[in-house]
């Protein structure tokens, strides 16, 4: 049971970093019970019933664990903690017979939240750049992708590959969040060439002859991982350059889009033949 | 989204909820005590019980691999037969009920505290409404969901590809894929997109979060009045407090506030923003009007709901829908609707028992 109640804690603590509401909760709670009776039965013992059944270290190792699996910490939700500490200071303002005490007494339990908590929006959000609210490169590489071919069979970069799919489901992936291990188990193949194709320079002639052996067509890379690059010449590569470098490893440059090499994988001769 | 969205849209989020809360309010005799609340009430009620008739029609007919055009048409007859149904049979019974208690307030536009809470509660939501209209907050979780609604979206069919790729996945759903057919939230997101004529994107990234935030807080007000008594003012500030303290309840990414204020378009985040809340003001319902035992039903419905968020809701559902009704079993002595309690709970306990079954094989879809 220690070892329950250790991972308990634990969870607890990763849980509610960065805030105290956890302790304003508890607070809340003991101010309640004394001072709003008839509140006792409708929501204080309610609510100390779940946090004493959610925070259990018995229950933990014999249900919590089992039915909530790696997210034990999502059974915290069901803890009433902000209604708790809204209530309890809805009910200690009531007490208060004059407005300015009233208002006082909120902005002091607002300013408390607001210190010991944290922002939620910081560093989470930026500026919508189109309706679906994709990253615009990934929209317009699709759209390019969807320009050249109906249903188009792409390679795409790790950092387009999340975000290609919500926008059109007619393009079809090699390997897509598959590949960071996420629900499906990756072929040995497709995970082959997603680990090419994160090295600064990937071996094209063996991303290539994969592309070709599923029928892929397209490849979409960041222009350092064309062959050749050197990124203190970057500046003085056009188009004709990408041409030669890519050619050379068998694609054919179609377009740089958003700073996305679109290419196409050329199949060998006696292949075609 | 254009002009011919706008509609659809109000079809979806307002007239068929509306019209889908009045009808399940009554049945159960929930009211309160003013038709603005009685209409927030009816919102709330309305969308989960749009959500539950969905998860009936739905999961049987992915586990079946029917067309989403079926799941769609099925769902709409069902909601029409209940109106029917409905109006027919009330047609001599007042239409509109409303608590005993209506008239002893002063109407809000005179309440001047009420109306500055109000405005307070306008510029916090709105804050946060206007974060999620105009930002842009990118979770990898979407190449699953918002992928799985794009691709029935615009093929018709429903969870046979792999969303990472692309590529059909007929045979069997694997790994957290299963949770998917017993939780279909994405479907339910490309039916909407489909009725307003909506990319599912656009849907779910700008539309939904606004209308789930503003859902959340009317069950948090509805919460307010039942706690202090349905003094309105009292009840707003404890909403304002809710959404002020939603902005700092953060620090992990774990908590109730990240969901609903970072990606509530995702089925788990509705269950944290909308669902939770949802089921404790039943219970802050049923604890104070002891009297109303048929209310106890609509935790059926709840539940129902909740099943079809996420794999996560089914779960939390029944987990809290379990240990509350334990409570007021015990503390308010309704031994007599022991017999209730597995009843409420019997889609949690279906689809999570079904699930657990094919995930461990003793079922092969």
């Amino acid at each position: 049971m220690t070892e329950a109640s250790r991972q308990v804690l634990d969870t607890v603590r990763e849980s509610f970093a960065g805030n105290w509401f956890l302790l304003l909760w508890i607070i809340s709670l003991i101010y309640l019970f004394f001072a709003e009776k008839e509140k006792r039965r409708m929501f204080v013992y309610p609510s100390i019933l779940l946090g004493v059944l959610i925070f259990n270290p018995i229950l933990y190792w014999y249900v919590w664990d089992k039915l909530f699996d790696y997210a034990y910490w999502r059974a915290f939700w069901m803890v009433p903690v902000l209604p708790a500490i809204a209530a309890a200071a809805v009910s200690l303002a009531g007490r208060m017979r004059r407005k300015s005490v009233k208002a006082g007494v909120i902005a002091a339990v607002l300013a408390v939240s607001a210190v010991t908590g944290t922002f939620i929006y910081k560093d989470r959000f930026v500026r919508a750049q189109n309706r679906c609210k994709l990253p615009q490169a990934s929209i317009d590489v699709a759209d390019a992708l969807l320009a050249l071919d109906s249903e188009p069979r792409a390679t795409v970069d790790a950092s387009l590959f999340c975000y290609i799919r919500q926008y059109s489901p007619d393009i079809h992936l090699m390997y897509g969040r598959d590949a960071w291990g996420y629900i499906d188990i990756i072929g040995n193949g497709s995970y082959s060439v997603y680990q090419q194709m994160i090295l600064p320079q990937p071996d094209l002639s063996y991303v290539r002859s994969c592309m070709l052996d599923w029928k892929y067509d397209y490849l979409v890379m960041l222009p350092s991982q064309a062959p050749g690059y050197r990124q203190e010449d970057a500046e003085s590569y056009d188009s004709s350059f990408y041409s030669d470098a890519l050619g050379s490893a068998g694609f054919e440059y179609l377009e740089n889009v958003d700073g996305y090499l679109i290419c196409k994988a050329i199949p060998d001769e006696t292949e075609t033949e | 989204m254009s002009i011919l969205s706008i509609p659809g849209l109000i079809a979806v989020f307002l007239v068929i909820p509306g019209i889908c809360g009045f009808i399940l309010t009554d049945l159960l005799h929930i009211y309160e005590s003013s038709a603005v609340r009685r209409f927030a009430l009816n919102l709330a009620w309305g969308n989960l019980l749009m959500w539950a008739a969905f998860e009936a029609v739905a999961v049987p007919m992915i586990l079946l691999r029917q067309d989403f055009r079926n799941v769609i048409l099925l769902w709409l007859l069902i909601l029409a037969a209940a109106v029917i149904i409905f109006v027919s049979a009330r047609k001599k019974a007042p239409f509109i009920r409303l608590h005993g208690k209506q008239g002893k307030h002063t109407g809000l536009f005179r309440d001047r505290t009420a109306m500055v809470l109000l405005l307070l509660l306008l510029v916090i939501a709105g804050f946060q409404c206007a974060v999620y209209l105009f930002g842009m907050h990118l979770d990898e979780d979407d190449s699953r969901f918002i992928a799985h609604a794009v691709y029935t979206w615009k093929t018709d069919r429903m969870l046979t590809e792999n969303p990472a790729t692309g590529e059909l996945n007929l045979r069997n759903w694997g790994g957290d894929y299963l949770k998917d057919a017993f939780s279909p939230w994405m479907i339910y997101i490309a039916m909407v997109s489909r009725l307003a004529a909506m990319h599912p994107a656009v849907l779910a990234h700008t539309v939904l979060p606004v209308i789930l935030l503003i859902l959340g807080y009317l069950i948090y007000c509805l919460i307010g009045v039942e706690l202090f008594d349905e003094d309105r003012r009292k009840a707003l500030l404890f909403c304002v407090i809710v959404a002020f303290l939603q902005l700092f309840f953060a620090g992990s990414t774990d908590t109730q506030s990240e969901f609903a204020l970072l990606r509530i378009w995702q089925g788990k985040a509705v269950a944290a923003g909308v669902g939770i809340p949802m089921i404790l003001y039943c219970f802050v319902y049923l604890y104070r009007h002891t009297e109303e035992e048929r209310a106890f039903w609509i935790l059926l419905i709840a539940d129902w709901a909740c099943c079809l968020l996420s794999g996560m809701g089914i779960i939390l559902a029944a987990s809290m829908i379990g240990i509350c009704s334990a409570w007021y079993i015990f503390a308010f002595h309704k031994w007599k609707m022991i017999w209730k309690v597995p009843v409420v709970l019997l889609p949690s306990v279906c689809y999570g028992g079904i699930y657990y079954l094919c995930k461990i094989g003793r079922i092969v879809l």
